[in-house]
């Protein structure tokens, strides 16, 4: 079973490209819950057309995939193409 | 093993950027012939040479490949029409490549046909933008100033292409005017809108003054443009007091944006320190055009050069250290994100470097402006000379970094600060 403090450290495990700083520092991931193996988060991006937020969205479920949880829950905010990106992350 | 979504690779962009550097630094060879030669390049080679690679290549072109990544990316679309681009990049290159030619030959042909090229390249840009790549309903504030530039760049040249052709004798100064301020200066302001807030990680303040800025800016052009053709000098300084007003504006939004809220990067962004340059320079330069209007003092060659060099080369050159290495990153590594270690944008360039070309460039600058104060061409040319070394390595860099792109190779990237993104659990 994961636990928040085990959430957030993958989540600093993802580096903005551009920035150089952990998307949990950016303040990216807001919305965080952990509770029975689940974990739900709205992942905002900086700026509504940010060019990488595809790629971004993608590796932060990546990371989460490289826990023991039953289902991860991504919302995606701030992002032109967030319904795209979240169908992808849902089906994929 | 999950999917990375492809977005439109803008390989357009990155092949008008590399070429305007290119013209850049044919640009700053043939003004250091000139300089060297006291006030122009020898008779037979007619000095409106580097205007035409200046204004229509190096200007012009990064700010057609930059838009072809703008219009898609800011609507949250692919780029449409891909294909027509490349098209459009060889009607242009033709039409400045003939018309160099021309001028070289002096054929006066020559230079009619060329120019007329160069304006159905401009005519597709146009189309390809307008046409297949604007949705109305996601027209933002940034993509106004785009559109309106794209209006400034067709009127501009349709005038030099009927001026060439002989079909009409409007003069140069509404050419340089629509071109650098309708056109160019007009797409850095909507640029500078997106970019300076997304790479300093804060958000843009005033836009309702930004908004109000837009029309300011229009009414400016439109009033210098008229001054240049038929309305005299009360129009061109009063349109001239305009556009100074519009560059206040946008520098009073652009400072406050800066400014305000919390500072999450450590720095200023190497874009931003040679936008900021440019944008002081542009307060600069609109002041000076009023005083060249209202005093009838010989400065135009001053005013030209701290537009081209203070203004547009800051603002050009910061944004390529932003979308080249982004561009290169995209097509290398986006696809390798969660599976390898990939590497920082600023990783991919020498920063130490870009920083030192900033003050270089910019000392330069002003070095060259002194030598024309005091009619010293040998000091001008000197000048000119380190702006050459520093285009040339900034091409040899961007060269390099592209040919990384090529290899795809991953093995020689720092290992500080790089994502780590093992695909151990894809769902």
């Amino acid at each position: 079973m994961a636990t928040r403090e085990e959430v957030i450290t993958k989540l600093k495990e993802l580096v903005d490209p551009h920035t150089g700083i952990n998307v949990w520092e950016m303040g990216m991931v807001k919305d965080l819950e952990v509770e029975d193996n689940r974990v739900s988060l709205t992942f905002e991006m900086t700026s509504n057309f940010c060019p990488i937020g595809m790629q971004l969205g993608v590796a932060l479920k990546r990371k989460l995939a490289e826990l023991p949880l039953d289902q991860v829950d991504i919302k995606i905010g701030n992002y032109l193409r967030a319904s795209e990106l979240e169908s992808v992350l849902k089906t994929s | 093993m999950m999917p990375i979504v492809p977005t439109t690779l803008v390989r357009i962009t990155r092949v008008y950027l590399l070429t305007a550097l290119a013209y850049l630094v044919l640009t700053l060879a043939l003004s250091i012939l000139a300089a060297a030669s006291g006030t122009s390049l020898l008779p037979a080679l007619d000095a409106n040479l580097f205007w035409y690679i200046g204004v229509l290549g190096w200007v012009s072109l990064p700010v057609m490949g930059a838009f072809y990544q703008f219009f898609p990316t800011l609507q949250g679309e692919d780029l449409h029409a891909e294909k027509l681009t490349f098209l459009q990049y060889g009607l242009i290159n033709l039409g400045i490549l003939g018309i160099l030619g021309s001028l070289l030959i002096g054929n006066r042909n020559g230079l009619g046909l060329f120019t007329t090229i160069y304006a159905l390249g401009a005519f597709l840009l146009a189309f390809i933008l307008l046409g297949r790549n604007t949705i109305p309903s996601k027209v933002t504030l940034s993509i106004r100033f785009f559109m309106a530039a794209v209006v400034y760049l067709l009127a501009g040249v349709t005038i030099l292409t009927l001026n060439n052709l002989g079909l009409a004798s409007l003069g140069r100064p509404v050419v340089s005017h629509l071109l650098l301020i309708g056109w160019a200066v007009m797409a850095v302001f909507g640029a500078q809108y997106i970019m300076l807030p997304m790479l300093q990680l804060k958000t843009l303040a005033w836009e309702s003054l930004a908004k109000v800025q837009f029309f300011v800016a229009n009414l400016g052009v439109i009033g210098l443009a008229w001054g240049f053709v038929r309305g005299g000098t009360p129009f061109i300084a009063g349109g001239g007091a305009v556009v100074f007003l519009a560059c206040v504006l946008f520098v009073a939004v652009i400072w406050r944006s800066v400014t305000t809220g919390p500072s999450r990067l450590p720095k200023l962004d190497i874009s931003v320190k040679f936008f900021l340059a440019g944008d002081a320079h542009l307060v600069l330069v609109s002041l000076l055009g009023i005083v060249v209007a209202l005093l009838s003092i010989n400065l135009s060659t001053v005013h030209m050069h701290l537009a081209l060099i203070g203004v547009l080369t800051n603002v050009i050159i910061g944004a390529m250290y932003h979308i080249l290495p982004f561009l290169v990153w995209w097509e290398t590594y986006a696809g390798k994100v969660g599976l390898e270690q990939v590497p920082l944008l600023k990783e991919l360039f020498n920063e130490s470097f870009a920083n030192f070309s900033f003050y270089a460039w910019n000392i330069s600058l002003w070095v060259m402006i002194a030598g024309f104060l005091f009619a010293q061409y040998y000091v001008v040319a000197i000048a000119g000379v380190v702006e050459l070394i520093l285009a040339a390595i900034l091409l040899g860099q961007m060269l390099n970094l592209v040919a990384r792109r090529k290899s795809g190779s991953t093995s020689n990237q720092p290992k500080g600060g790089a994502m780590n993104l093992n695909a151990s659990g894809g769902n």
